[in-house]
């Protein structure tokens, strides 16, 4: 019964994934939702880097110290990113570089 | 294969391993996770092979072990997932000239990280039918599929041995990836601040269960941009993210 319901949770993902691409063709599409997608992207990436940044025990107070590897690494990332916002891998690069030296001196 | 293929299969390998180097220690807490949850490996391998999307994947195998009514399940991966209709919904104006088969494989490894590069590398310049850039996207999306697959098997069979990895923090790297693909769109104030509401929203909204947060946070943040930019005029509409289009 566990491998049928794996089958039915991929059923499910890939339902998800599929829809607009197959049943639901790009022409079904509400003209409202049309004009939302455009702001997808910076919303759902920055709804995931916040709160991968700024862990619950960062905000509760209870974490080690106030500036956190991965805060180092986004903040650099993001200061980076606002002189030179084409240059992925230097954005990327920065907040790699942030977040090991932060890591190494805590 | 021709020369844009290869050209494209190899940007697509470069932008690739970050993801490789942010999924694999997420891949192997997972198998770790499965395994002293008591999934064996048909299942845990099953688990990655078929759902292929961690944080669906880490509550599914808590529910699974707890002996859960498998509609609650499927109905938790379903809300957990939820996110993903809508990276269909973008990016199905750029695969509708594409084959149902090739429709189904971009769909099977569309997680949160291959959208982002995916939408990111569409966003880069116009593509047209005659563009390859597909196959960009299913490079970047089966170089992560492998490396989901064999760091959860890593994960099921040596999970005690490595969960020192852990701590390394390497995930960092997937963030990072997001960041470097978030700047470009923050070219106007609409964006930005699309972007810092999101955030925020999402931080309050942690609590919510199944990942929750996520999908109201987005949802709240993307209907207030549109809501602000229909009583603000005309702005960018469209396939264009704000701000971002290139010559």
């Amino acid at each position: 019964m566990t491998l049928v319901t794996i089958a039915l949770m991929g059923a499910a993902t890939f339902g998800l994934r599929f829809a607009f691409f197959g049943p639901l063709t790009p022409q079904r599409i509400s003209p409202r939702l049309e004009q939302a997608l455009p702001h997808l992207m910076p919303a759902v990436l920055m709804a995931l880097v916040v709160p991968a940044v700024l862990p619950a025990s960062y905000l509760s107070g209870d974490g080690p110290t106030w500036l956190t590897p991965a805060l180092a690494g986004a903040l650099t990332g993001f200061a980076v990113g606002a002189v030179r916002r084409d240059s992925f891998l230097l954005v990327f690069g920065s907040g790699m570089a942030a977040f090991a030296l932060t890591g190494f001196l805590l | 294969m021709s020369r844009a293929r290869g050209v494209e299969v190899r940007r697509g390998l470069v932008a690739a391993l970050p993801l490789v180097v942010g999924s694999a220690p997420f891949g192997l807490l997972c198998g770790g996770m499965a395994r002293q949850s008591g999934l064996g490996l048909t299942e845990t391998l099953a688990l990655s092979g078929l759902v292929n999307a961690g944080s669906a994947q880490l509550i599914g195998i808590g529910m699974l072990s707890a002996g859960t009514a498998w509609p609650l399940v499927v109905a938790t991966v379903l809300v957990v997932n939820a996110r993903h209709l809508f990276y269909s919904a973008d990016l199905s104006p750029r695969f509708a000239h594409l084959p149902t088969r090739w429709r189904a494989a971009l769909a099977f490894g569309m997680t949160d990280a291959v959208y982002a590069v995916a939408a990111g590398r569409y966003r880069q310049r116009g593509t047209g039918r005659s563009d390859r850039a597909h196959w960009y996207v299913v490079t970047v999306s089966a170089t992560v599929y492998a490396t989901w697959l064999t760091s959860t098997l890593a994960g099921w069979v040596w999970g005690e041995s490595l969960h020192h990895l852990d701590g390394l923090g390497l995930e960092f790297a997937v963030v990072a990836t997001y960041i470097g693909l978030v700047v470009p769109c923050f070219t106007s104030p609409r964006p930005l601040v699309t972007g810092l509401l999101a955030g925020a929203l999402a931080l309050a909204l942690r609590p919510l269960p199944y990942q929750g947060g996520l999908l109201v946070a987005t949802l709240l943040a993307v209907t207030a941009a549109t809501f602000g930019q229909s009583r603000t005029g005309p702005g960018p509409r469209g396939r264009t993210a704000p701000g971002t289009a290139r010559p």
